[in-house]
């Protein structure tokens, strides 16, 4: 009987059955590959197309072959934008990255009191609004009412050009940008402090290891992971960096703040060479994507395993 | 059957002009304007002239939307990349004017008023027709005549026995004096327009009225380098101070006029209600309007001008021909003109208003009941002509960071001006 309604119930499903079978698979996760064709890799395309084109994104676009990629490699600007965003990619890893986790590892303590409250700190630049937070940065950093330089005026010193100097107005950027992520990365790097078993720091203490010891033999190989995917986010978000230098300094003084992506802003919205901009947004993929590799690279994602 | 079939028939026709009739009465009553600017003072204005010229129509029940819309120009831009409505009247800055005369948006968008303005098109002087113009027609209407003051706070100078400088040389000897105590006289940004009216009043020109860059010419080239010279000195001697871009139109200026440590602005008509005295209402009746000091040497002109903002129709909207009327009646009248200056100081655009008694004898209380127009009403006759260019923005833009060095020290005059020279001849060669 039994037998039998199994049986029955095969025949049921078994019209195309082995169609079905074959491409459920495929149904269920073609939501992602739809949305990311639809959202990423046409327009990625299409800008790739674009970028040998002249086009105001009104009138009928013009072929001219590698002309816009020409300007882009002749343009001195171009070049002085691109050294930027590479400083604010660099300062990203080397001061925002070691800061995240220093106070994720501070956080993450258990002699620490209060540490939901520190932790909602930390975290509310995350979600308070850039425009807001660089408003309120213009004003601390204005040379001469500005929070930042009371101390040096009280004392009778020069106060600091943050945003009228060309060194000092990168330093400024990078400070906001240092503020505006650290804590979402802290959040990160707290999440995979969390997940490492504390049983590797007993036997570590049994074994005498001091905590410098404990941090570089335990919490760093076992934040590999971690490490990876947040040194990738803080790269791709500092090379695409745009709301800060926007706001604050509009990519002055002498574009010595100007980001790539404000450049390809300026160049494709304000002078409607679209073109232009694509060629400049292929370069920025061509470089994220490179870099990209040679990072995993570096942390052993592509090395086989015995 | 056929009487029943008569009497559907009938009834069936007339349901039909039933819901035609109110549909057509509805459409011939019920109109919207639509305008877009980046400036509130416009859409107050507006408002305020629109309420007085619907009455032209009285059967037609008019509904004014009018407003400020953040990033204007790129919205609008893009609306018309995606081929949706864009508003029936747009204020465009003219610095971004260029922007859309790529490609001819400008023209194949908007209407052209060279002919509607008909008559009225030489009341008002040339120099605010040009910025809006492209390929020799005019597609804007400009919102004041942008001629450049001297801003400025009497009592600091008043203290110290001193009286305002009328020519540079004065001004940079008063500056000096004044930047003892660490007092500027006015400031300077990294901004390129702020440079070319400066260039603009030695009598020098970045572009012809063809639009052409006619910067590397001896002529003017001698003249930027002299008014970067000029500059110079002030930064030197503290009497300008340079403020950078970021911190131009902020609270900075504002703190510092309050603190007495920079006197005032040399800067254009619409600085006073645009800028000025929302920013600084505490400090009504502390500042006066000058005259912009003149070259020593007689040369260039009494004033200079920067800013401007045309109204712009768009000619494929349905109620273009309303917007039209609309913005003539608001902009190119004598009354409004007038108006205008007395509710936003957007000082008149038409030659009949200049020297009108409602002009020259308006007095205004932030100025401690100065009589304003007398100021503007001297130099009038007497303002460059700012020509616009297809490459203007880019001019600008990148004048600005030459700027920046030039301030900055990094870079002398001749080489700042070398270098935008070169960068335009660059891009100009680039665009074709």
């Amino acid at each position: 009987m039994v037998q039998a309604a199994m049986t029955r119930g095969r025949e049921a499903r078994g019209g195309g059955g082995f169609q079905q079978h074959k491409l459920a698979p495929y149904a269920f996760i073609s939501p992602f590959y739809v949305l990311f064709a639809f959202f990423f890799l046409a327009p990625s395309l299409i800008a790739l197309v674009l970028s040998l084109f002249r086009w105001d994104g009104i009138n009928d676009p013009r072929f001219v072959l590698a002309r816009n990629y020409g300007r882009l490699v002749s343009d001195k600007v171009f070049a002085q934008v691109a050294t930027n965003t590479a400083i604010y990619a660099i300062a990203s890893l080397l001061i925002v990255l070691p800061l995240a986790l220093v106070l994720a590892v501070l956080l993450n303590s258990k002699s620490l009191r209060f540490s939901n409250v520190w932790r909602a700190m930390y975290f509310t630049p995350v979600v308070t609004s850039t425009v807001a937070i660089t408003l309120v940065f213009q004003i601390l950093y204005s040379r001469d009412t500005g929070l930042l330089n009371a101390p040096l005026i009280y004392l009778g010193l020069e106060p600091i050009y943050w945003l009228g100097d060309r060194s000092w107005a990168k330093v400024a950027i990078i400070i906001l940008i240092a503020w505006r992520s650290t804590g979402l990365l802290t959040i990160y790097f707290l999440a995979g402090l969390q997940s490492i078993p504390e049983e590797l720091y007993e036997a570590a203490s049994i074994d005498g290891a001091s905590m410098l010891q404990k941090f570089f033999r335990i919490t760093i190989p076992m934040l590999r992971p971690i490490i990876l995917f947040v040194s990738i986010i803080v790269l791709l978000s500092s090379i695409q960096i745009f709301d800060e230098p926007q706001i604050l300094t509009q990519g002055g003084p002498a574009n010595s703040t100007m980001s790539v992506v404000q450049y390809l802003y300026e160049r494709g919205y304000t002078r409607l060479r679209l073109g232009f901009a694509s060629a400049v947004g292929t370069v920025l993929f061509a470089t994220v994507f490179i870099l990209s590799l040679l990072q995993l690279q570096w942390y052993g994602v592509f090395r086989k395993e015995d | 059957m056929r009487r029943l079939l008569t009497i559907a028939t009938l009834l069936f026709v007339g349901s039909l002009l039933l819901a035609a009739l109110p549909a057509a009465a509805q459409d011939a009553s019920e109109v919207t304007l639509t305008m877009w600017t980046h400036d509130g003072l416009y859409v107050q204005f507006f408002n305020a002239r629109a309420l007085e010229w619907q009455e032209r129509y009285p059967d037609i029940n008019f509904t004014f939307e009018f407003e400020v819309v953040p990033s204007v120009f790129d919205k609008v831009l893009g609306n018309l990349a995606a081929g949706e409505e864009i508003p029936d009247l747009l204020g465009i800055e003219q610095g971004s004017f260029p922007r859309f005369m790529q490609g001819g948006i400008i023209e194949s968008k908007f209407l052209d008023l060279t002919d509607l303005l008909a008559d009225d098109y030489d009341l008002i002087v040339e120099g605010r027709h040009t910025p809006y113009k492209y390929q020799g027609r005019v597609y804007g209407v400009d919102s004041s005549l942008c001629a450049v003051v001297y801003y400025y706070q009497p009592s600091i100078f008043e203290d110290r026995g001193l009286s305002v400088p009328t020519t540079w040389d004065e001004y940079l000897e008063t500056g000096a004096a004044l930047a003892e105590e660490g007092i500027a006289m006015s400031y300077i940004t990294d901004h390129g327009g702020m440079f070319m009216m400066y260039l603009l009043q030695r009598g020098g020109a970045i572009f012809d009225d063809h639009g052409e860059f006619v910067l590397p010419d001896e002529e003017n080239r001698t003249i930027a380098i002299e008014v970067l010279n000029l500059l110079r000195e002030g930064l030197d001697s503290g009497a300008i101070r340079y403020v950078p871009s970021a911190e131009v139109w902020g609270p900075a200026i504002m703190n510092a006029y309050r603190e007495g440590n920079l006197v005032g602005a040399i800067m254009p008509d619409w600085y006073s209600d645009y800028i000025l005295k929302p920013q600084a209402e505490d400090m009504a009746e502390q500042f006066r309007i000058g005259r912009m000091p003149v070259w020593d040497d007689g040369t260039g002109h009494k004033t200079s001008v920067w800013g401007g903002t045309g109204f712009a129709v768009a000619k494929e909207n349905e109620n273009a021909q309303f917007a039209w009327e609309l913005l003539q009646y608001t902009y190119v009248t004598l009354e409004n003109q007038i108006k205008r200056y007395e509710e936003i100081a957007y000082y008149p655009t038409m030659a009949a208003a200049f020297h009108d008694d409602r002009i020259v004898g308006l007095s205004d209380p932030f100025y401690a009941g100065q009589k304003t127009g007398e100021i503007f009403a001297e130099i009038v006759d007497d303002v460059p002509i700012w020509y616009q260019s297809l490459f203007r923005r880019t001019f600008e833009l990148q004048m600005a960071a030459e700027l920046a060095l030039f301030f900055d020290g990094a870079v002398t005059a001749d080489e700042a001006i070398d270098n935008i020279v070169q960068y335009m001849e660059d891009e100009i060669a680039f665009a074709e």
